[in-house]
């Protein structure tokens, strides 16, 4: 098995005139859990999307599993799951039916595609509305749905773009283990997450991208030895810097002082 | 606080704000080429429509003329009745099962009540039904202003009245039927009510003919029961006015007044509870009771592979799922029946009855059903980023179209040849070939031409609604010119072998047109990966808002 899951070379995107990505160069170990970072319109969704294949980069090259996706894309997206930014759902079938739908249209056959349908259904506490449109679904059911048609052919590859946005917490307890589980079986999941607490606990490595550039990457602890190393003197030594304190190091957060709005006072 | 606005001036100014943002919105739409080519479509589609109205429009002015200057008291009501039911029908189902502006967006700033009253009386005003029907008003203003000036003395406010009560009450009963319009299921029904009442007019016509002569004598004996409505009794104002009864023209004009006080005081009960802050967006149901899990296994179809297998069941999922399109599948059969039904006169029925009427029934079928080929990822809405994510060819995902929608195309063709046979006599075997030929032809070439709109200028469609569906202008007008030009070339063919006087050589060349159009039409098909490939970020953009 290839050792790297993950790899792009001076990976840009642009569209018109904004280069959304520029020369971005990751490195993505198999069987890591990985949280991609930025600030908003950083260009996270934009890298996501070229990676699975749903946006064509302007120059550069992704390899997934040693696979080159540009040359070889129906491979590729056998070996990944993939839970875009829109969700990508067919609203007008029914979770199972959409499960179904997922699961064939990744090559497993009828039997196997119904069997994990329906173990999906239970899993994500979906299975009490078998004849429920998605269209019908609130946010929450529709991302558990969208995250359970990803899994259902067992990717190597994940990648999941906001996964938990809008689940309650229950249900983000069941899907953070899943995730985990996928992870020991030798999984490899690529994430973006603004909420950097689930970043910080799920992940092992990061990757930070700001105004387009990959500004940061490795696991957390070396991220933060480097902060600190950066910021030793006149800090606590025995304290211990969070991924937040982090990734707003690398992006500048801390050194931006909001203007004030004289109107508001 | 400083840079506010005191609030008397604010309601003005947030009117004035909200019509710029509707400009706006309209002046951006505009930026992209793809927004201009929609416009001018939208311009093309609309000047028929406003044709349509410009014609009913004289029909109603020449009747109201008619009715003051031949003296037939019958024609001003039934000209306003006429006005009245489509004012009131045509936008509540038209819109009806159609997305429902939400005006809680607007209710989030600090709206004044009057503001939004106004705003909800602006938005019926724009309606094109309505802007129709104040046309028809004035047409029929016309019409009496030619035949009896002296009568618009009392037509003038009478007809004011008759279209501040129509408007109020148009309002009045979109607000009451937001309740139950928020339900999609209830947007569906009532797009298959605006069906049925559609094609019960193309009825009016057959069923005239049969029973007109006894039409005139129940109206005439109606006009009392009609008399207290709002049609009624503008018109009972202005003839009696005209015949220089005052005093019942001044009753006719109060019971206007007091139709219109009473639908006011409806809207604003809507009104109120809407600006307090009533949610009645597409609610989730809680079901009662749980179901049990069922997952039923994908289908499995001979001689398709696994991956066009399960795109067959989706789209024909979709497709039984989607009420709109019953409509478009039901309506050739409906109007062939209807054709079928009016060839009352010799002159009709020389044609209907020849072997005409068997090619024009499919050629007609065929033009209706392009609709389902041109925009044919338009209901995949955002799951078109999972066509694009999972490892499928996008040559397979328009396969899967076709070979449904020719399936559709083929059940269609054979249900109208019953239809025909049944209504005309079944066609000549020559005839019968001929037009398969034909349509084979133009089905293939429209598959081809479709194939490529759809990747080219996708629009994505809301499901059971028909009007404000957005469809790309271009991809509107190719949908109608390709079937258009086709079937011209293949009744050229057919027009040419007769002429040398062996019509079943058409046979053979019409076959051969299918065999240039089964090329093109793979070649497109070929294609389609590498297109998709290059248009996916304007198809998931465009298909996966919203």
């Amino acid at each position: 098995m290839n050792s790297i899951a993950i790899e792009t070379e001076s990976l840009s995107r642009r569209f018109g005139e904004l280069e959304a990505v520029r020369q971005v160069n990751l490195r993505v170990e198999a069987g890591q859990f990985y949280g991609f970072l930025g600030p908003n319109g950083a260009g996270k969704s934009t890298t996501i999307k070229m990676l699975t294949g749903l946006l064509e980069p302007s120059s550069g090259c992704i390899r997934v599993l040693g696979l080159d996706l540009g040359r070889d894309p129906l491979e590729v997206k056998r070996q990944i799951g993939v839970v875009p930014e829109g969700m990508a759902l067919f609203d007008r079938l029914t979770g199972p039916e959409y499960l179904n739908f997922a699961g064939r249209m990744y090559g497993l056959d009828r039997i196997t595609a119904a069997e994990r349908a329906r173990e999906l259904l239970e899993f994500m506490t979906l299975a009490d509305r078998p004849k429920t449109l998605i269209v019908d679904y609130s946010h929450g059911m529709k991302k558990k749905l969208a995250l359970a048609a990803a899994v259902v052919h067992g990717p190597k590859v994940l990648f999941l773009d906001e996964p938990f946005e809008g689940v309650d917490a229950i249900a983000a307890g069941a899907l953070k283990a899943m995730l985990n589980r996928m992870i020991a079986r030798g999984a490899t999941i690529f994430l973006t997450s603004h909420v950097l607490e689930i970043v910080e606990r799920l992940c092992s490595h990061v990757g930070i991208i700001h105004q387009g550039a990959l500004v940061a990457q490795g696991s957390i602890e070396e991220l933060r030895s480097g902060v600190e190393a950066r910021h030793h003197a006149g800090r606590d030594p025995g304290a211990r810097l969070s991924l937040e304190q982090i990734f707003l190091d690398i992006v500048g957060g801390e050194r931006e002082t909001p203007p004030e709005l004289s109107w508001l006072e | 606080m400083a840079g506010v606005n005191c609030l008397e001036n604010q309601t003005a100014d947030q009117l004035r704000l909200i019509a710029g943002l509707r400009w706006r919105i309209f002046v951006n739409l505009l930026r992209t080429r793809r927004g201009k080519a929609d416009l001018a479509g939208r311009a093309v589609a609309g000047s028929f429509i406003g044709c349509g109205a410009l014609g009913i429009g004289v029909l109603l002015a020449v009747g109201s003329w008619a009715g003051f200057h031949q003296n037939i008291p019958l024609l001003l009501p039934a000209a306003l009745w006429f006005v009245f039911l489509a004012w009131q029908l045509l936008p509540v189902f038209i819109t009806g099962f159609g997305a429902q502006a939400d005006s809680s967006l607007l209710l989030r700033f600090p709206l004044r009540y009057s503001a939004f009253v106004a705003l909800t009386l602006a938005y019926g005003l724009a309606d094109p039904v309505t802007v129709a029907a104040l046309f028809w008003l004035v047409m029929i203003l016309a019409g009496i202003a030619v035949a009896a000036p002296g009568a618009l003395l009392w037509a003038i406010p009478a007809l004011f009245l008759f279209s501040i009560v129509n408007l109020l009450l148009s309002r009045a009963v979109f607000a009451w039927l937001d309740r139950w319009l928020a339900r999609r299921r209830t947007r569906e029904i009532l797009g298959i009510g605006f069906f049925v009442l559609m094609m019960s007019f193309q009825l009016i016509r057959p069923l005239s003919e049969r029973w007109g002569k006894r039409a005139v004598p129940t109206l005439a004996r109606l006009t009392p029961i009609e008399r207290p409505f709002p049609p009624g009794l503008a018109a009972y104002a202005v003839q009696s006015g005209h015949n220089g009864a005052a005093a019942p023209a001044l009753l006719g004009l109060g019971g206007l007044l007091a139709f219109a006080s009473g639908f006011g005081w409806l809207l604003g009960i809507r009104l109120r509870a809407q600006y307090r802050g009533e949610n009645l967006s597409e609610a989730q149901r809680e079901q009662a009771g749980r179901e049990t899990t069922s997952v039923h296994r994908s289908w499995q179809l001979a001689g398709l592979s696994p991956v066009l297998a399960a795109l067959v069941e989706k789209d024909l999922r979709y497709l039984l799922r989607n009420t709109a399109q019953y409509l478009n599948l039901a309506v050739p059969l409906i109007l062939v029946f209807v054709f079928g039904l009016n060839g009352g006169t010799r002159a009709r029925r020389s044609i209907l009855g020849g072997a005409a009427f068997f090619p024009i029934s499919v050629g007609y079928c065929l033009l209706v059903l392009s609709n389902l080929v041109y925009n044919s990822l338009g209901y995949d809405g955002a799951g078109v980023a999972m066509l694009f994510a999972a490892p499928v060819r996008f040559r397979d995902v328009l396969l899967s179209k076709n070979l449904l929608h020719g399936l559709l195309i083929s059940i269609e063709i054979l249900l109208v040849s019953i239809l025909v046979s049944v209504l005309t006599g079944p066609p000549p075997p020559l005839t019968v070939v001929l037009t398969l030929a034909g349509a084979l032809f133009v089905i293939l070439l429209n598959f081809a031409a479709g194939n490529l709109l759809s990747l080219y200028f996708p629009r994505r469609l809301q499901f059971g609604t028909m009007r404000r569906q957005n469809q790309s202008g271009v991809a509107a007008l190719t949908m109608f010119l390709v079937p258009g030009t086709a079937m011209g070339v293949a009744t050229g063919v057919y027009g040419l072998c007769r002429w040398a006087g062996h019509a079943e050589w058409a046979v053979l060349a019409l076959l051969g047109l299918a065999g240039v159009s089964f090329v093109v039409y793979q070649r497109v098909l070929a294609a389609s990966c590498a297109i998709a490939g290059r248009k996916r970020d304007v198809i998931m953009e465009e298909l996966c808002k919203g």
